[in-house]
């Protein structure tokens, strides 16, 4: 498999990677057929189409996926997190920390 | 003129102070106070030719007297004075203090004065109109009365017939009055406290007195232990008198007063019962925020909350040898900082508050023993679940938020392993560490890092040791299931293993070398000494893998650097005094916080 770059990101960032794997952690709010309704972690609501096998035990999950629009993201791997939603504000400000400019070098 | 009401007035407006009456002085008495400095003072005797009155002159005009200026029978014009009272059991003492005087000339003595003082009509001495406490000063003010007229006043309601006594507050006491009442509840009664020195052995107790107006430590010494030790009980009111106003001993005392009272073998004690005004402890409480504020040794008051009490530890003074018990306590409060204080002896001992009681201390020293703690002191106190709005409020607050919050602490590593905690505000690298040259001086340093374990030698891991409690000695073995201890000069059949281990430990920057005891092995190895050398004895394997384990593992350490010599080498020795597992959360928050400071900008 070759090498993916993911990029993390959170919910408003998403216009700007359209097209682009990316990587975020939110909380599933409820699943509905073959999608998900998906907090991402600066809080904005977005659907999420998920696999057939999808396996979404916890409520905080991170989503590898491709982003659709800038509302939509198509999964590829989900990632259970636990059930603790302080982590969202941690990874949250963290996720604005590395798109900064003085920070950004060090990630991608 | 001294029979006139004025002189019985201290009202500085009142006009006979605008005067300059001529009087003539009968006598000249030097006087020479007790104390570091005493200055000179002249006792004198005033007369107006009708009636005379003992006086003072100030010590400006010691010159005067020293010049044969002032002398026996001189008349002079009083330029600047005012009447101070002194009021005794039964009598009413007035005394004419001179500021200012010009002397006018020396003739005999005129006319035969009488002592005004004597004129007091019997069992009516004392203060007219007793002012309430608060406004009441040394000098008590009296209603201007006609002259001659026999003086009478109301009786101060709830005294027994014949005794007026007037109170003075707290606040007003000096070494320069010795006949005072003070009317006050005790707030602490110390324990008898045995002690010896050069002159003998002796013993003592105190008590913390406190009024409207001030605060005060009275002790006594010896055989009025005796004979009050048992009149007072803490949170009763007392009349007390005839005890000595002293400078304070702040050594001993962290009671906020410059004086202190010595109860004599002439004390008067007498328990009051009504005690309507009396004031209940009066506190002045600060956030735990707020102690890096507050220098050491100085006095605070807190109001928290016991978030975890810890065990009774034995501390052996150096100075007298004995062994002192001693408790710490972690406390906290809504400013979320938290913080050690310590409680000694048999309020340690007896210490036994469950469900994190919210606790009032009054009086507790500040230590800078690593960022701040609090001790309790003689003259502290702590009340415990106290009835007042502050402590409910605390209450309500801790069982809806406080349980869980995260604590920001004052107290950086502490010397004994017991009592360290993790400062965040302290933490540091390695490098930092080895960069600022922690340790290498005389003294030791500490520090808390965040470090992971790279490398744990195996061998000697542990040493076998005393298992009396507390004790840790290293035993000897001198026989078969004989081991013996020196300290505690007991033999037993089986030691205690101990882990003492090296470890290779290393943050993002460097590399170093960390000793670790007993409870660094069981963090680590999830296992005692004694298991882990049960598991060495059935296969030397799972040992070796249960060592690997433990490499790879992250902790908060709390180190103490300290200059070691051992066998002619001389190194800096990093001792692990207290380590903690990471929460997570609090990482991420502590490196965030980080990021969004200005440092990362």
């Amino acid at each position: 498999m070759a090498q993916i770059e993911d990029v993390r990101i959170n919910g408003k960032m998403m216009g700007e990677y359209v097209g682009k794997i990316a990587r975020m952690v939110g909380k599933v709010n409820r699943v509905v057929d073959r999608s998900a309704v998906f907090t991402t972690s600066d809080g904005m609501t977005i659907s999420v189409t998920l696999l057939p096998d999808a396996k979404i035990t916890d409520t905080i999950v991170e989503f590898v996926g491709q982003v659709v629009n800038d509302t939509t993201l198509k999964m590829l791997a989900v990632y259970n997190m636990g059930d603790d939603e302080d982590l969202l504000s941690v990874v949250d400000q963290t996720v604005e920390l590395i798109h900064k400019p003085q920070f950004s070098n060090m990630f991608y | 003129m001294f029979t006139d009401a004025p002189l019985s007035s201290e009202d500085p407006s009142n006009p006979i102070f605008d005067s300059n009456p001529r009087v003539q002085i009968l006598s000249i008495k030097k006087v020479t106070p007790g104390g570091p400095n005493p200055v000179e003072r002249h006792r004198v005797i005033i007369s107006d030719g009708v009636h005379f009155v003992q006086g003072m002159l100030a010590a400006q005009l010691n010159s005067l007297v020293l010049d044969g200026l002032a002398v026996k029978n001189s008349v002079v014009n009083l330029t600047k004075w005012a009447v101070n009272t002194l009021t005794t059991q039964q009598q009413n003492k007035r005394l004419l203090i001179v500021l200012a005087m010009e002397v006018v000339g020396v003739t005999e003595k005129i006319g035969s004065p009488e002592n005004l003082d004597l004129k007091a009509s019997e069992g009516a001495a004392g203060v007219a109109s007793p002012t309430t406490p608060a406004e009441q000063k040394v000098f008590k003010v009296e209603v201007p009365q006609a002259s001659s007229a026999p003086r009478q006043q109301p009786k101060p309601a709830g005294r027994p017939p014949g005794s007026t006594v007037v109170v003075f507050p707290i606040e007003s006491l000096s070494p320069y009055q010795n006949k005072w009442t003070i009317k006050a509840r005790v707030i602490q009664k110390s324990d008898i406290k045995h002690y010896s020195n050069q002159r003998g052995e002796g013993k003592l107790f105190s008590v913390t007195l406190m009024d409207e107006s001030a605060e005060i430590k009275a002790t006594g010494f010896n055989t009025v232990v005796d004979e009050l030790y048992d009149k007072f009980e803490e949170g009763k009111v007392y009349e007390i008198s005839r005890g000595k106003v002293q400078i304070a001993k702040r050594k001993y005392s962290n009671v906020n007063n410059d004086y202190e009272l010595n109860f004599e073998r002439g004390t008067e004690v007498r328990e009051v019962t009504d005690v309507a005004e009396m004031p209940a402890i009066k506190y002045s409480f600060i956030e735990l925020k707020a102690l890096d504020q507050q220098t050491k040794d100085s006095t605070v008051d807190v109001l928290v909350i016991v978030k975890q009490i810890g065990d009774l530890t034995q501390v052996t003074s150096k100075a007298t040898q004995k062994a002192i018990p001693k408790r710490d306590l972690t406390v906290v409060d809504r400013s979320t900082y938290s913080c050690r204080l310590t409680l000694w002896g048999k309020q340690a001992e007896n210490f036994n508050e469950p469900n994190q009681p919210v606790i009032a201390f009054k009086g507790l020293r500040v230590g800078d023993f690593g960022g701040r703690t609090l001790s309790m002191s003689g003259s502290s106190t702590m009340t415990v679940n106290p009835d007042m709005e502050e402590a409910h409020k605390l209450r309500g607050w801790f069982d809806q938020e406080g349980g869980a919050a995260n604590f920001q602490s004052h107290s950086s590593a502490g010397a004994s392993a017991g009592s360290a905690t993790i400062s965040r505000t302290e933490m540091k690298t390695f490098q930092d560490v080895k960069d600022e040259g922690l340790g290498t001086e005389e003294r030791q340093d500490f520090f808390t890092t965040r470090a992971t374990i790279t490398h744990i030698k195996p061998d000697n891991l542990a040493y076998p040791a005393c298992p009396t409690p507390n004790c840790n000695k290293k035993v000897i073995e001198s026989g078969y299931e004989n081991w013996r201890c020196e300290k505690c000069d007991k033999s037993y059949p089986k030691p205690e293993y101990r882990y003492i281990m090296s470890i290779a430990a290393a943050d993002y920057t460097t590399q170093a070398w960390l000793q670790g005891f007993n409870d660094v092995g069981i963090a680590v190895f999830g296992m005692k000494a004694d298991e882990m050398f049960e598991l060495k004895d059935a296969s030397q394997d799972d040992f070796e893998a249960a060592v690997k384990k433990g490499v790879g593992k992250s902790f908060l350490f709390s180190i103490k650097a300290k200059t070691d010599t051992y066998n002619d080498t001389t190194r800096v020795r990093y001792g692990v005094m207290r380590l903690a597992p990471l929460d997570w959360k609090e990482e991420c928050h502590s490196l965030l916080e980080t990021l969004h400071s200005p440092y990362a900008q």
